[in-house]
């Protein structure tokens, strides 16, 4: 069983990497493919000494001087030692910058999946368990609301009444939490601060994700509840929390899990809105500011992690099907 | 009718109907069905696929959903009433009082659930035991249904064993808290043929073992033949002929019994190829014919047989009881089909499946 484990682990690194190798050339042509001199379009209009020096840094960032192969050999060589550019209005190495502000979404992703699928799982279980009714049909409607509902709108809400008029929460803020300190090891953990300041954010983020998890567990718990163990299960007397849980969940869970992995994607872009309106000092905010004022270089590098970060959530995502189903993992050789 | 009497049958099943609410209309699976079980006794339900055995059995254990479902009559255990009790209310019965082997192994255990676990969790759910003693009962069972290297197959998923070892392993799980009632409902009939044999013989011998009274599910009467006390011959969701195993054997009255025999497979074919000797398919259940539902299909029938359905009338020999007509080996079932033959008349279908 272990030695299958590991195979299957192999198998999946190597994938890893092969992904990895795509992400590298696509993020990489993406600014040589800025019309012109890519320094210009970069740092445009402006003159004067100090920007000369800014235009020279972005000049050794890219490489220029070097032919197209080159240059790719020297970023990516650049990457694996965490070499990322530098950001031009403060001169900073952009690495620096993902350190500070990588820990602060990851949290916030991390707090929003969890929150979401606390409460997708037993909803999601509860409609399936009680499918055509009115209980089922009172939680898709429900959840579908929260989903139409836009992350700002949501967000601008939360802050107002939670924030502004009942005074319950901190609506803008951060205090560093658990993951801070291994990026950056000026940060110190005040956790309940973190987590304080954390909670309209995170809650923001999660809900819309509460009906899609829901429905996905929703269909394929049905599915699961006709299968001829479940009815087995019911006939030795096992409890229905028990053949609920215990029988039916984890055979029924793994479109959530692989859908969860691929919604990361969509977590960051929320996490951008969601960090800009509580300010939050993550990525998001990060990649808005980069946006704003058309930082390639930094923008190119957060892509780099956003893309690494995604990659290897899915990877985890895979690794957690083969624990919660052994018969994804190779068949036992007699022994 | 003295309830709870220990001297009593173990099962009473009177007057059951199971009905599905369809977008067609009502599905008659089970119609009317009566029937007692002595402890310790085997009762073969013979009839072919659609005939309702399935239905009927998950309708004793009251194992269907209850929605959708139409029931109606009683089924006492014990001289309990049954029928109408909850889910939350059967779970004392099932497992510990009356369980169940389905037809496919391989798709009745948890396919993400270690064996050992699949096993304790019934036996500590209905005996207050300890983990450890459930571990070492589970394992004692998987000896006793011969599973070699029980202890290491504790640890192991069902995908990694045969459909032969699965099988022993629903068996060892139907066994686990010692039921009074065990029904197995085509127990081999997703098996290899080779091991077929193997898989009844154990049941048989587990059954004997411990006393229970066994409902054995098959639409070959040749797997009831040796193993059955009794032999309740199924169609269209009714009970058409029912007697002891020698006396249906040796005098069986209903045709449909008799069209069943003459399809026993022979030796060298699988046994759950379909019984293609019988011409015809079993009738609609939403509009069932009129009459009598194997009319359609049937050597000896008559006018009367198509307009007038035959109730359930007592043979000569002490429980036996069929639905017919004109029996076979009687005067008029012998005129009958004679009358048939001089005619040129064969029933419905055959001359349907003819043309066809
Ligand atoms: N859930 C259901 N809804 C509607 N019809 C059903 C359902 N289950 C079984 N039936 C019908 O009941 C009849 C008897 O089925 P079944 O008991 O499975 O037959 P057998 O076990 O004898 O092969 C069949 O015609 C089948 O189509
Ligand atoms: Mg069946």
């Amino acid at each position: 069983m272990r030695t299958e484990l590991l195979r299957f682990i192999a198998r999946r690194l190597v994938q890893l990497v092969i992904v990895l190798f795509v992400v590298s050339i696509f993020t990489f042509l993406l600014i040589r493919l800025l019309p012109g001199d890519p320094v210009q379009t970069i740092i445009p209009f402006a003159k004067g000494p100090q920007f000369a020096k800014e235009r020279a840094q972005l000049r050794r960032d890219l490489g220029l001087n070097k032919s197209l192969l080159g240059q790719y050999w020297s970023y990516v060589i650049g990457l694996l030692q965490g070499h990322l550019g530098h950001q031009y209005s403060s001169g900073l190495p952009v690495s620096t910058l993902v350190d500070q502000s990588l820990p602060v979404s990851l949290q916030l992703m991390i707090y929003a999946q969890v929150i979401s699928l606390v409460f997708a799982i037993p909803l999601g279980i509860l409609a399936a368990y009680r499918a055509g009714t009115k209980t089922d049909s009172a939680i898709n409607t429900s959840s579908f609301a929260l989903l139409a509902l836009p992350n700002f709108v949501l967000a601008l809400f939360l802050s107002f009444l939670i924030g502004a008029k009942l005074h319950w929460l901190p609506t803008a803020g951060y205090a560093p939490g658990w993951l801070d300190q291994f990026f950056d090891g000026s940060q110190h953990m005040q956790l309940g601060q973190h987590l304080t300041d954390m909670i309209l954010p995170s809650v923001t983020l999660a809900v819309g994700q509460i009906a899609v998890y829901m429905r996905l567990l929703r269909s394929d718990m049905i599915a699961t509840l006709q299968e001829n163990f479940i009815t087995l299960a019911k006939a030795k007397g096992i409890t229905n929390r028990r053949i609920l849980w215990r029988h039916a969940l984890r055979p029924s869970s793994l479109t959530m899990l692989t859908v969860a992995g691929l919604n990361v994607g969509t977590l960051i872009g929320g996490a951008i809105v969601v960090e800009v309106i509580y300010d939050l000092p993550g990525m998001g905010e990060k990649i808005f500011q980069a946006v704003e004022s058309r930082s390639y270089v930094e923008l190119q590098s957060y892509v780099v992690v956003i893309a690494v970060l995604f990659v290897v959530v899915n990877f985890l995502v895979d690794f957690l099907y083969a624990v919660l189903d052994p018969r994804i993992r190779r068949a036992r050789t007699p022994a | 009718m003295a309830a709870a009497q220990p001297s009593g049958p173990l099962l009473e099943v009177a007057d059951l109907s199971t009905h599905f609410e369809t977008s067609r209309g009502l599905v008659r699976a089970v119609d009317g069905v009566s029937l007692t079980l002595d402890r310790g006794k085997t009762l073969g339900i013979v009839g072919e696929s659609g005939s309702g055995k399935t239905v009927l059995s998950r309708s004793i254990m009251n194992l269907l959903p209850k929605r959708g479902v139409v029931r109606s009559g009683s089924v006492r255990l014990e001289g309990n009433e049954i029928l109408p009790l909850s889910a939350k209310e059967m779970r004392r019965y099932w497992g510990a009082q009356m369980a169940m082997i389905f037809q496919d192994p391989m798709t009745s255990l948890n396919p993400v659930m270690k064996i050992g676990k699949q096993i304790t969790e019934a036996v500590r759910q209905h005996l207050d035991v300890t983990r450890q003693y459930a571990n070492e009962l589970a394992e004692s069972l998987l000896a006793s249904v011969r599973i070699p290297e029980p202890h290491a197959r504790l640890k192991e998923y069902p995908h990694q064993l045969s459909g032969g070892m699965r099988q022993r392993i629903c068996i060892a799980i139907a066994l686990a808290c010692g039921p009074k009632l065990l029904f197995a409902d085509e127990p081999t009939t997703a098996l290899d043929v080779t091991v077929q044999a193997q898989v009844l013989d154990l049941i048989a011998h587990q059954q004997a073992e411990r006393f229970m009274a066994m409902v054995l599910v098959t639409h070959d009467l040749g797997v009831v033949a040796g193993r059955a006390d009794e032999i309740a011959v199924m169609y269209a969701g009714r009970i058409v002929e029912h007697a002891p195993t020698g006396v249906l054997f040796a005098n069986m009255k209903m045709p449909y019994t008799e069209a069943l025999l003459a399809s026993i497979p022979k030796l060298d074919e699988h046994s759950h190829t379909r019984l293609a000797t019988i011409p015809g398919r079993p009738p609609d259940l939403v509009i069932p014919p009129p009459g009598c539902k194997f009319a359609p299909r049937c050597r000896y029938v008559q006018e009367r047989c198509v307009q007038e359905e035959p109730p359930l009338t007592a043979g000569a020999a002490p429980g036996h009881e069929f639905r017919c007509w004109f029996p076979v080996g009687t005067p008029e079932g012998n005129e009958a089909l004679a009358r048939n033959e001089r005619e040129g008349r064969v029933p419905q279908a055959a001359a349907l499946a003819g043309h066809a």
